[in-house]
């Protein structure tokens, strides 16, 4: 069965080429999230096997925060995607990551994109 | 006794009491200046020690008032002080988080440009149209790494030339050697030097030009090579960098000022405005050593 991909990114063109990435690594495309509620809301909805999430979100919360509010209702890896180039910068603040998490730094290449992608579902199916 | 000697003796007597009182007078005449005296140095001593006190009143209530208000004054400042520095804290914080913000903006934008090149890439066919869009992607990395130096530099307006060219050639190497079957070994020799942003971008970008260059044409059918690139402060005033490899050579109708790659075009488009000087010596392997003024 294909793993499933939410990618929460609120910049369209970004997203656009996250969503063909995951199409032509062969997972399915759980949604495409482009604020903190949406990306909450989708997560609880379509139950994704990864999360592809952007740390700087339109609304309330920040990436950080609206995988904190996922986290309590489902244990699922996440890929940070940021433009802060300080990994303990872009996750600091109080968040339990889950094993399986992955980083990538904005302007990110397609290869490391996919292969952060590809290092979270392998660590979903030694599970 | 006779009557004159009786006279005589009342003469004698007489004459005696005379010098007796006329002693006594003396003695009090002298009993009083003695005491004049004593009074009016009494009084003058005592004056004196009034004004004195008065003096040494007057100068000590002006001291300790003086004192008080120096207090008042240091207290006063001090508050000020305390309040200008808070305001400076709050004025550097609000900028920090400004700086941060169009940092995040700036990479964020570097991100949707790539990635426009990237969907762009995936419509062409035409492989030559592919390896020119792959290649300004990997252009707009650099512009990437040399942001993210700088931002994460000491004073934002200076970078540390060594971990700086490390992280650009792992870049070039890691976007251009695709395949791990191609034996090319880099030896990076770099001096203790600090770019300004300009230098910064300006010694990236040819950087960047003339490493990509020496991988993608230095050594055809995937032989094995080497690349050296040193960067040293020379002539006192002057960075150096060369950057060589021990490839095929450039060949001897080579004309570096008549060019038209892009990267060659672009090395000198760069080089120029700084007073700088390319040469290139292409007879065994390449070599391309570029001279620049350390300052403006």
């Amino acid at each position: 069965m294909k793993k499933r991909i939410l990618v929460v990114e609120d910049e369209p063109i970004t997203a656009m080429e996250a969503e063909l990435i995951v199409c032509d690594l062969g997972y399915e495309l759980a949604g495409v999230a482009a604020s903190d509620e949406d990306a909450v809301r989708q997560a609880r909805d379509e139950r994704p096997d990864v999360i592809l999430m952007d740390i700087s979100l339109n609304g309330k919360m920040d990436g950080r925060e609206a995988t904190a509010e996922i986290l309590k209702f489902q244990n699922v890896p996440v890929v940070f995607v940021t433009a802060y180039g300080d990994k303990r910068e872009s996750l600091s603040g109080n968040l339990t990551v889950p094993k399986g998490f992955g980083y990538v730094v904005k302007p990110y290449t397609s290869e490391e994109l996919q292969n952060e992608i590809q290092r979270s579902c392998l660590t979903l199916s030694e599970r | 006794m006779t009557d004159r000697g009786k006279r005589v003796m009342d003469d004698i007597r007489a004459e005696e009491h005379q010098l007796l009182a006329a002693r006594q007078g003396e003695s009090d005449s002298a009993t009083r200046s003695a005491s004049l005296v004593i009074a009016l140095g009494s009084a003058a001593a005592l004056a004196l020690m009034t004004l004195i006190s008065i003096f040494v009143g007057r100068d000590t209530n002006r001291y300790v008032k003086q004192v008080r208000e120096g207090g008042e004054r240091l207290v006063r400042s001090n508050q000020e002080l305390t309040e200008a520095v808070k305001a400076l804290d709050s004025s550097n914080r609000e900028k920090e988080v400004l700086l941060q913000e169009v940092h995040h903006r700036v990479k964020n934008k570097l991100q949707v440009i790539t990635s426009m090149f990237s969907l762009q890439t995936r419509l062409e066919t035409d492989s030559h149209t592919v390896d020119v869009l792959n290649e300004g992607q990997r252009r707009v990395r650099v512009m990437a790494r040399l942001h993210e130096a700088l931002y994460q530099s000491d004073d934002l307006s200076s970078i540390e030339a060594s971990p700086y060219l490390e992280g650009l050639l792992a870049d070039t190497e890691a976007s251009i050697m695709v395949s791990p079957s191609e034996r090319i070994t880099f030896d990076l020799d770099v001096d203790d030097i600090t770019f300004d942003a300009r230098r910064a971008t300006t010694i990236g970008q040819i950087f960047r030009e003339l490493v990509s260059n020496c991988l993608k044409h230095a050594f055809p059918d995937r032989q094995p090579g080497k690349i050296e690139i040193t960067l040293h402060r020379v002539n006192g005033d002057e960075i150096e960098l060369v950057v060589s490899d021990d490839g095929r050579g450039l060949g001897e109708d080579f004309d570096f000022q008549n060019t038209g790659t892009l990267g060659m075009r672009m090395i000198n488009a760069l080089v120029a405005p700084l007073g700088g000087v390319v040469n290139i010596d292409g007879s065994d392997g390449t070599a391309v050593q570029v001279t620049l003024p350390e300052n403006s």
